[in-house]
């Protein structure tokens, strides 16, 4: 049986929520802004990176 | 009789590795204190000394501050208070110093290098690569991943394009898919490179709405002349490009006069007769504003409202939105009195 791949889990989440935001901004429920989409990058590339170094 | 190794019960400490160093031993610390490739730390030490320098205040602060892993104290340790103090205040200002553009300017490049440099790491682990690999190895492992990176930017390229032109929905359902696809993919066991699809949909979908990018309106360079009020469009529009819209014939009444210029890429530039007043109302995702009457604005979420005039001149009223570029607001004479 294979092992779940944990950062590939953390990876799928933040992409789910990055899309759910981008989503709601193109239908135009919400606008969005560089002042708190770059941040939000960042910080999911930081959960992704930080699950990869906690599970290795 | 053998006897099984015991896990080690001894906290991780932060300290300078004497085992894994490249200059003082601070990536390969702080590699091993986060369970990371201290080559990422490496990277990011790289870049940030190259741009702006904020990356060689934090590795001597690093150097300074941390002991060794074989038990030497740091530097600071056993220094006279006013040593310690000074070294601090030192570094304190390099810092603030350094926090200026263009420093500030070179963020968002600072961060494309980083990212950049994140995955061509995460690629070359993702093909097998390992570190202590011999030459032939590294080379034919990183044109792989060159390959493939320049491969991604294309996609990432072409996805931003889709996303400008109204496919932004679209690609926004399909990262979705794509990330619940990764979470079974993760329960399942499967590779890491799977996220660079995710990566690649997401990154440019993230630029196109933060900047609020409309690439509709064709690519070129525009000039208009509208010699009445009357030919005055409702709207100017370019998607890559430049349009110049050019007022400067018309012979304006009283009261507001508007126009609306919509700039995708690129750069807008209305020129305005030399009688009137101008009223800027702009929204630019990315770029730089120079408009009459105000400082000059630049960076990111630049925006710019100047207020509502209620002068007996004509006024120009220019309403600019701009995903990623520059507006231009020029006259040739000299400004009239408009407050």
């Amino acid at each position: 049986m294979r092992r779940t791949e944990p950062t590939l889990i953390a990876a799928g989440l933040v992409t789910v929520a990055l899309g759910t935001l981008f989503l709601l901004d193109r239908l135009e429920v919400i606008d969005i802004r560089f002042g708190y989409t770059l941040p939000a990058v960042v910080a999911a590339v930081g959960a992704v990176l930080l699950t990869a170094g906690l599970t290795r | 009789m053998t006897s099984t190794p015991t896990p080690s019960t001894e906290p991780r400490k932060l300290a300078r590795s004497t085992e894994d160093h490249m200059v003082a031993g601070v990536a390969g610390g702080l590699g091993r204190y986060f369970g990371l490739d201290p080559v990422l730390f490496r990277i990011a030490f790289g870049i940030s000394v190259l741009f702006g320098g904020i990356g060689l205040v934090a590795y001597i602060a690093l150097v300074a501050f941390l002991p060794h892993d074989d038990g030497r104290p740091s530097w600071i340790e056993g220094r006279s208070r006013v040593t310690t103090v000074v070294a601090i205040i030192c570094l304190a200002i390099a810092a603030v110093s350094i926090l200026r553009p263009p420093a500030f300017v070179l963020g968002p490049w600072l961060l494309c290098l980083a990212v950049l440099g994140v995955l061509a790491v995460l690629l070359y682990r993702a093909f097998g690569g390992e570190r202590g690999d011999d030459a032939a190895q590294i080379i034919a492992r990183g044109t792989l991943v060159l390959l493939v990176l320049v491969a991604a930017l294309g996609a990432a390229t072409a996805v931003g394009f889709i996303a400008a032109l109204g496919g932004g929905v679209a690609v926004a359902i399909i990262a979705i898919v794509a990330g619940i696809s990764l979470l079974a993919a993760g329960l399942l066991g499967g590779p890491l490179w799977l996220m660079l699809p995710a990566i690649v949909l997401v990154l440019p979908l993230a630029v196109v709405s933060a900047a609020d990018i409309d690439l509709h309106g064709g690519v070129g360079e525009r000039t208009d002349r509208p010699a009445t009020v009357a030919e005055i469009k409702p709207e100017y529009r370019v998607g890559v490009g430049k349009m110049t819209l050019d007022l400067r014939r018309l012979d304006l009444p009283a009261g507001n006069t508007n126009v609306k210029v919509v700039v995708g890429v690129g750069e807008a530039v209305v020129r305005v007769p030399d009688n009137a007043c101008v009223f800027t109302d702009a929204q630019i995702g990315a770029g730089q504003a120079d408009v009459i009457d105000a400082d000059g604005e630049s960076g990111v979420d630049v925006s710019v409202d100047d207020g509502a005039k209620t002068v007996s001149r004509p006024i120009v009223h220019v309403n600019a939105d701009i995903g990623l570029g520059h507006l231009q607001i020029e006259r040739l004479g000299a400004e009239p009195v408009c407050t």
